[in-house]
């Protein structure tokens, strides 16, 4: 009841953002369905007349499809950049096989005898096709196209990762912050239009062939309306900003700096492993991302200083569940001694060996707890097995594996390493379930994401991260049983990063720059 | 009007169609007859260029047809499928009405047509021409296929088993109107069957085919009286009886029978009628007849055993 109200306040409040996400979710389906209809339908047709180029035809469609979406997208940035551009081409590419193989298939299934028969009456190639073998196909047609609109419905939502908008970014965002009703307010829209992507086109394929091209005509001139309203050229800001979900929606990210400072960039969501190489291919000129990121270093990235102390700073440390503490309290006590050992260079140059020399997480742990002397062989697997998480990135990897390592020297137990789970939601919610039982996390997102205080509560804790890791780490005690171990040392915070060049050379070092630049 | 000159059609090593070569006249009905596989359906499919022969010649009105475009040849030319092939997706007018609209003629002229030729093929206009091929039967979709080779009235019509689809009752009622149609007699016609009776029937002249091969040409006399060789000979021989009583007329026994013995007396039976409808007659109306005809005014005496005998007399002084 409570959770229906709150997906009604939300749909409610973000009535325009949700109106604009559904239009931009059809009008990316629409258009990348009618690229693939408009070149895979004749492709198909092709592909029958020339029974050679058909299975190599198929077979590099099919290729297409096995490619994982993000991945997938994530080529596109280097060949069309951020937008809907890519994401168009990236759905179109996953709609050509479902149509491209049903016309070949529909066409090649019509009866022999009929189309000789087409042929004995005199029609010539282009008559047949027209007027007995299209027609004969097209329930087959229909099925491919059908069953790619649902695909693109569905495909549609990851094109918010590449900054093209659509109900991925209410769905992704709701995941990265925690927000049911916001999952809920992506979701349910997709679901719907999956549904009536698949409904009106059951309900063309029924109709007769005259009245379908009326209707083929309506779709071409609408969609060419779509494109142009798509791509129209909107007035340029000079520098564009790519934000991942959850710096866009947590109250100490975004939100809190148009505050603190006034600024309004011209912003896209970029999902969080794509908002670097977007950086990087001049996509997006501002990025946000952590102060202690190798990357930064990697790729020659300039920090803004933060001039106005818009991101608090944040302690990093183990979550642990009470339980595995009660059971097993040598786990704890093996994961308290890297309490305040790592700082803010040391984790820096760490996340630089793994993003930049290409280092394993392992080894660069490794060498680090060397260096410190806590590092122990493995005592032997004769104890339980405990399970660490992370997220996906890589100061995440390093530190799970730090801990590994720290209770295998430890302990008798033995460590299975679950990496690269999605974000703060699933690693949270996988340790509450008992999937996990430790993962690396931040004071600041424990906060924001987990507890999500109200403003009078964030304002008390502003300013002072010891106060505030307290405050945190006795809520989730009382709330979960989740402990928060002591510090590692070092702080993390969100940044705000630029290409370094571009940076000197427009004179910006801090976010009161930027602003003044704009 | 139709040419044929040492047509060849080879699939790998078979030799489908092997050197064959015929003449069809002007209005002719020529059968090509043979088992399944002997390659009736490959030479008529050669002839409107469905199918490229590998070598040989083929002339319609004097034109190779080679150096005619393959679709207006088609559409000068009538085709029955084997198979019907009739459109799933047009009704029966529009199947049949194909060939107007590819001719782009009118649409009053079209449906007048169709209307008439619906009408001669006993399907009524106003039950079937609305009706999708799914909801006919098989005599009644082979109909559909015939109106749609004959709208547009083609000097030319060929003919894959026409009546393929149609159990022997039906199929001996439909041939019969068919055969009656003024649209069909007009025409030079190829027709494909594997029945000897129906050959026979239709036929004016039998080309009977084997792997690939003609073993014989000519008409339904000639393959009686003079089967080109044994395989001709076993082919018919089942029939034989019924061959020659289809074949036969009065005029050609009409030396053999008795004189009358009174003058004008019992039925009078055109000469051209064949022995086997005198009999068929005669079953039905008792026996004892007079034949002759209003030119010659000649009396003979038909029953039973004096055409029989005259049959036998006849096949003697045939063979010798
Ligand atoms: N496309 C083809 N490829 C290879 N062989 C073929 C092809 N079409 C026909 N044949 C062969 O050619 C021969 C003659 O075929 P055709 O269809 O002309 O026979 P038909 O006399 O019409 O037989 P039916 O009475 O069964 O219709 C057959 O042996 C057949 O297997
Ligand atoms: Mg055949």
């Amino acid at each position: 009841m409570d959770n229906l109200q709150l997906f009604i306040d939300f749909v409610t409040l973000q009535s325009d953002k949700l109106l604009e996400q559904i239009i931009e979710h059809i009008g990316l389906t629409l258009i990348s369905l009618f690229l693939a209809v408009v070149i895979g339908a004749p492709l198909g047709i092709f592909i029958t007349r020339t029974k050679k180029a058909a299975s190599w035809v198929i077979g590099v469609t099919s290729v297409f499809q096995t490619i994982p979406s993000i991945a997938l997208l994530g080529f596109m940035i280097p060949l069309l950049g951020i937008g809907s551009e890519p994401a168009i081409l990236a759905l179109f590419l996953y709609a050509l096989l479902p149509i491209v193989r049903n016309t070949f298939i529909g066409i090649e299934e019509v009866d022999s005898t009929i189309t000789e028969s087409a042929f004995g009456v005199g029609m010539s190639q282009f008559q047949v096709l027209t007027k007995v073998e299209i027609p004969l196909a097209l329930p087959v047609i229909f099925g491919g196209i059908r069953t790619a609109a649902v695909i693109n419905v569905g495909v549609a939502t990851l094109a918010s990762y590449i900054g093209a908008g659509g109900l991925g970014e209410f769905i992704f965002g709701g995941i990265a912050l925690n927000n049911t009703p916001m999952i809920l307010a992506g979701a349910i829209p997709a679901a719907l239009l999956a549904l009536f992507f698949d409904g009106s086109l059951a309900v063309l394929q029924r109709l007769p062939v005259q009245k379908l091209k009326w209707v083929a005509g309506i779709m071409l001139i609408s969609c060419a309306f779509a494109t142009a309203y798509y791509f129209w050229p909107v007035q340029q800001q000079r520098l564009k900003a790519g934000f991942e979900p959850e710096f866009m929606g947590r109250k100490d990210g975004y939100p809190n700096l148009k505050q603190v400072y006034g600024l309004d960039l011209k912003t896209v969501i970029v999902g969080p492993a794509l908002m670097y190489k977007a950086l990087d291919e001049h996509e997006v000129d501002v990025i946000s991302g952590y102060s202690t990121d190798g990357r930064i270093k990697a790729m020659n990235l300039r920090v803004l200083e933060d001039d106005l102390e818009s991101f608090p700073p944040y302690f990093v440390s183990a979550l642990i569940r009470s339980d595995i503490i009660t059971a097993y309290p040598e786990v704890k006590t093996a994961l308290d001694m890297l309490s305040g050992k790592i700082d803010d260079a040391a984790m820096t140059a760490m996340n630089y060996q793994v993003d930049f020399e290409k280092k394993s997480p392992r080894d660069v742990a490794t060498a680090f707890l060397k260096r410190l002397n806590l590092y122990k062989m493995q005592q032997g697997t004769s104890g339980s097995t405990i399970t660490i998480g992370s997220k996906i990135f890589s100061e995440q990897y390093i530190l799970a594996e730090m801990f590994s390592l720290m209770i295998e020297g430890n302990t008798p137990h033995k460590v299975i390493l679950k990496n690269g789970l999605g974000g703060t939601k699933i690693c949270f919610n996988a340790l509450l379930a008992g999937e996990i039982d430790i993962y690396p996390e931040y004071s600041g997102t424990g906060l924001q994401v987990i507890i999500q205080p109200t403003d009078y509560v964030v304002k008390q804790l502003q300013g002072d991260k010891e106060k505030l890791f307290k405050y945190v780490a006795n809520q989730f005690k009382l709330k979960y049983q989740i402990e928060w171990l002591p510090p590692l040392g070092f702080n993390n915070t969100y940044a705000l990063m630029m290409r370094e060049p571009q940076a000197a050379n427009l004179g910006i070092n801090s976010i009161s720059e930027l602003k003044s630049s704009l | 009007m139709i040419k044929v000159e040492k047509l060849h059609k080879q699939y790998g090593g078979l030799n489908a169609v092997n050197h064959i070569s015929f003449h069809v006249a002007e209005r002719e009905k020529l059968v090509l007859l043979g088992t399944s596989g002997c390659g009736k359906t490959t030479t008529l499919k050669m002839i409107n260029r469905l199918i490229e022969p590998t070598s040989g010649t083929i002339e319609i009105n004097g034109k190779n047809v080679n150096h005619l475009n393959p679709t207006d040849l088609r559409r000068q030319i009538g085709y029955v499928i084997q198979n019907i092939g009739l459109f799933p997706h047009y009704t029966v007018e529009e199947n049949i009405a194909v060939l107007p609209h590819l001719l782009q003629w009118n649409k009053p002229k079209i449906k007048n047509a169709v209307a008439t030729i619906m009408e001669r093929l006993q399907l009524p206009y106003d039950l079937y021409a609305n009706k999708y091929p799914a909801q006919l039967s098989g005599g009644q979709q082979q109909r559909v296929g015939l109106g749609r080779a004959l709208i547009a009235e083609p000097a030319v019509i060929l003919m894959d088993e026409p009546f393929g689809a149609l159990d022997p009752v039906t199929r001996a009622t439909v041939r019969n109107e068919f055969l009656q149609m003024e649209e069909i007699q007009k025409k030079t016609a190829i027709v494909v069957t594997h029945d000897i009776q129906e050959a026979f029937e239709i036929g004016d002249r039998i080309c009977f085919m084997d792997q690939g091969k003609i073993q014989q040409i000519g008409t339904a006399k000639e393959f009686i009286f003079h089967p080109a060789n044994d395989f001709v000979r076993d082919f018919i021989k089942d029939q034989q009886f019924y061959l020659l009583l289809k074949s036969l007329t009065l005029n050609d026994i009409i030396h053999f029978l008795p004189q009358a013995i009174k003058k004008d007396e019992g039925m009078v039976i055109p000469l051209t009628e064949s022995l086997y409808h005198v009999l068929d007659k005669m079953t039905s109306r008792g026996e004892d007849h007079t034949g002759w005809d209003t030119k010659n005014r000649i009396n003979r005496q038909i029953n039973f055993s004096s055409i029989l005998g005259a049959i036998a007399q006849f096949k003697t002084h045939q063979s010798g």
